[in-house]
């Protein structure tokens, strides 16, 4: 998985597409949302986007800058490229303590499809690990208190007793919150998400993961 | 000699089987008749012949078993259809999300009861198929994700009523004696796998990624079905929404009814078939449903019930006379007499339930048991506590195990690296299920 495909039609409409929309097609995507309105899933990707935005404005105003603030930072040449999956970064939340890992072969991975997309100049090199960085470092405030901020703003009800209401968790807002945050610290020139779903295309494009999980897996055999 | 000749006859089988040059099932067919003819039973005739005792009569030893998997299959089926799995685990991460441990264990006990309904690969992708992903999403690594399935659905086995009616057929006991041990190592699996996600969320902690993976096909890649069919199915299910919260306790109505009201195991699965119709599916598509997710249950059953039919053959072949008699001074000498003995000797023996090896139930071990009964080494109770604790590791860790490898590849982790995460947990349940075993039937 070292070239990327060039899925060209799939680049023209992510192109077009405004970080709504294409957050909106992230959420219906994640699991738990199968089935839900998608005015539902275009409103909660709306909210989600927002308060990332303004996390990252507010983070701006403090002292550290994107994967800082105590979290440890480990680059890794390899092992962001996996049978049907591409993975930039990841963040570790452990009672060791906490740590982020970037990958440079996705983040290469990722370079290459954004040429081949032709927005190369959007997302240089440098600009790309930052963003990364600052999606983990996004991850760690909602793992650490800001995601009850979301759930609220989301303000989905789980379950309604009389007067009494509780708040559900949306799956998958987090992360729209994320990308939000990367666009809006890093100094990418075009969005995190337009990304995300051209590297979605190259994988969709490639076909099913010869080594994921299979459709060829029998079923039925007892253990 | 004798005894060697039917050993190495086995040890060939295993050979086959961990090399994966023949299925499970036409290994132990051809094992069956080779075990048969060094033990020196005759071609043809009535009584002990490879034919008429091998072959006809071991075939359908195991008919009530395969009657109860079809039916599981049936629920199974219908519970994915109506979208009862995928409902409660929707509810679970809405009311747990923000807490990777809670969603674990949500996921899990949904686990025990898709385990309690058809187990296997089924059972795994009923509870998998929406939870795996929904755990990672929240912040649960893979490779516990796909261990808490598993260890969910081996904390259901002990409830699963399949497993209560192959156990009773291939040791030869009352499913009451099934029941009794059972009920009493359900809890023991409970804790093993609530102690498995605990512990292991804590030491892996919680995970969030920037990545992207290939888009999962509608309905979840479910294996076995046609992805014009899954497409429908899951279009169904978009349409009709969740299921509703009555119908959520549909795997719990043939537990109920079986054990509660002491209701026999194919009427309790067929009233929990009726129940999931008549509470979640729209009364104008019931009959449609009823049959269209019967057919489908076919396909489900076809492995398991052919792997059962090879498996009567081999009771069959170890329990004829000249069998009998060649293997019982071989597994006396090695089997221990004290009770003490029993659980560290066969606690030691754990990793021959792996991959295929000789103390797995759904394979050689069913013949292994056969030998043990037969020969009056240990009581038939005693023998069914053994293959029950190693079913639990078996059913988790095993990296052939069609769940095991389902779940794994589902996470995105090799089921290789599943069994190392389950196995200290799966070996510590095996343990203290033989100690069971000992307490019980052993004093």
């Amino acid at each position: 998985m070292t070239a990327p495909p060039r899925p060209g039609a799939d680049y023209g409409r992510i192109s077009a597409a405004s970080d709504e929309d294409l957050a909106a097609e992230l959420l219906a995507l994640t699991p738990t949302h199968e089935g839900r309105d998608p005015e539902q899933l275009r409103d909660w990707a709306r909210t989600a986007l927002a308060f990332g935005r303004e996390l990252a404005d507010t983070a701006r105003a403090g002292p550290a800058g994107p994967g800082g603030a105590g979290a440890e930072v480990t680059d890794r040449a390899t092992g962001g490229l996996r049978p049907g999956e591409v993975l930039l970064a990841e963040y570790l939340h452990r009672a060791a303590g906490d740590r982020v890992i970037v990958y440079a072969d996705a983040l290469d991975y990722a370079r290459g499809v954004a040429e081949a997309a032709g927005w190369g100049r959007d997302y240089p090199r440098a600009a790309l690990r930052g963003a990364a960085l600052a999606h983990e470092e996004a991850h760690r405030m909602l793992h650490r208190g800001h995601g009850r901020e979301l759930r609220r703003r989301l303000g989905h009800t789980a379950l309604r007793l009389g007067p009494l209401r509780v708040r559900g968790h949306v799956a998958g807002a987090d992360e729209i919150a994320a990308h939000a945050y990367a666009g809006r610290r890093g100094a990418l020139r075009r969005s995190p998400l337009a990304l995300t779903a051209a590297i979605a295309a190259t994988l969709a494009h490639r076909g099913p993961d010869q080594h994921g999980p299979g459709p060829r897996t029998t079923s039925g055999d007892r253990p | 000699m004798t005894a060697l000749g039917i050993l190495l006859a086995m040890a060939v089988g295993v050979g086959l089987m961990l090399t994966r040059r023949l299925p499970t099932a036409f290994a132990l067919v051809l094992l069956s008749v080779a075990v048969a003819l060094i033990a020196g039973a005759p071609l043809t005739g009535e009584e002990g012949s490879v034919v008429g005792t091998v072959v006809q009569e071991g075939a359908p030893r195991l008919a009530a078993t395969m009657v109860a998997i079809l039916l599981g299959c049936w629920l199974g089926t219908l519970m994915s259809e109506a979208g009862i799995a995928s409902t409660l685990v929707r509810k679970i991460v809405e009311f747990g999300g923000e807490r990777p441990s809670v969603v674990a264990v949500g996921v899990f006990l949904v686990a025990i009861l898709c385990g309690a309904i058809t187990g296997s690969a089924p059972a795994a992708m009923l509870a998998g198929v929406v939870g795996i992903p929904a755990m990672i999403a929240v912040g649960v690594t893979p490779t516990v994700a796909a261990g808490t399935v598993l260890v969910g659905i081996a904390a259901g086995l002990p409830l699963e009523l399949i497993n209560w009616q192959f156990l009773s057929d291939a040791i030869g006991v009352p499913v009451s004696t099934v029941q009794h041990f059972q009920l009493r190592m359900f809890p023991i699996a409970l804790v093993g796998g609530l102690a498995y996600i605990l512990v292991e969320m804590r030491r892996k902690g919680a995970r969030h990624t920037w990545a992207v993976r290939v888009p999962a096909p509608a309905g979840g890649g479910g294996p076995g079905r046609p992805a014009g069919r899954r497409a429908r199915a899951a279009e169904r299910r978009r349409r009709r929404g969740d299921a509703p919260w009555y119908a959520l306790v549909t795997p719990l109505v043939p537990i109920v009814l079986a054990l509660g009201l002491e209701i026999p195991i194919v009427p309790s699965l067929i009233a929990g078939v009726v129940y999931a119709l008549l509470t979640a599916v729209p009364w104008r598509d019931m009959t449609s449903t009823a049959l269209r997710t019967l057919y489908q249950a076919f396909d489900v059953a076809a492995p398991p019930i052919v792997l059962f039919i090879a498996i009567g053959m081999l009771l069959a072949a170890v329990n004829l006379p000249g069998a009998v008699q060649a293997l019982s001074p071989v597994v006396t000498a090695i089997s221990p007499g004290s009770p003490w003995l029993f659980v560290l000797v066969f606690a030691a023996l754990v990793p021959l339930a792996l991959y295929r090896g000789p103390m797995n139930i759904f394979g050689l071990g069913a013949g292994v048991a056969g030998v043990l009964i037969s020969g009056g080494i240990y009581p038939a109770p005693a023998v069914l506590g053994m293959m029950a604790s190693y079913g639990q590791v078996l059913g988790v860790s095993d990296p052939t195990s069609t769940q095991t490898v389902w779940a794994s590849q589902y996470a995105g982790v090799r089921p290789e690296r599943s069994m190392l995460s389950t196995l200290p947990y799966t070996w510590a349940v095996a343990v203290a299920g033989l100690a069971l075993t000992a307490f019980l039937y052993l004093r």
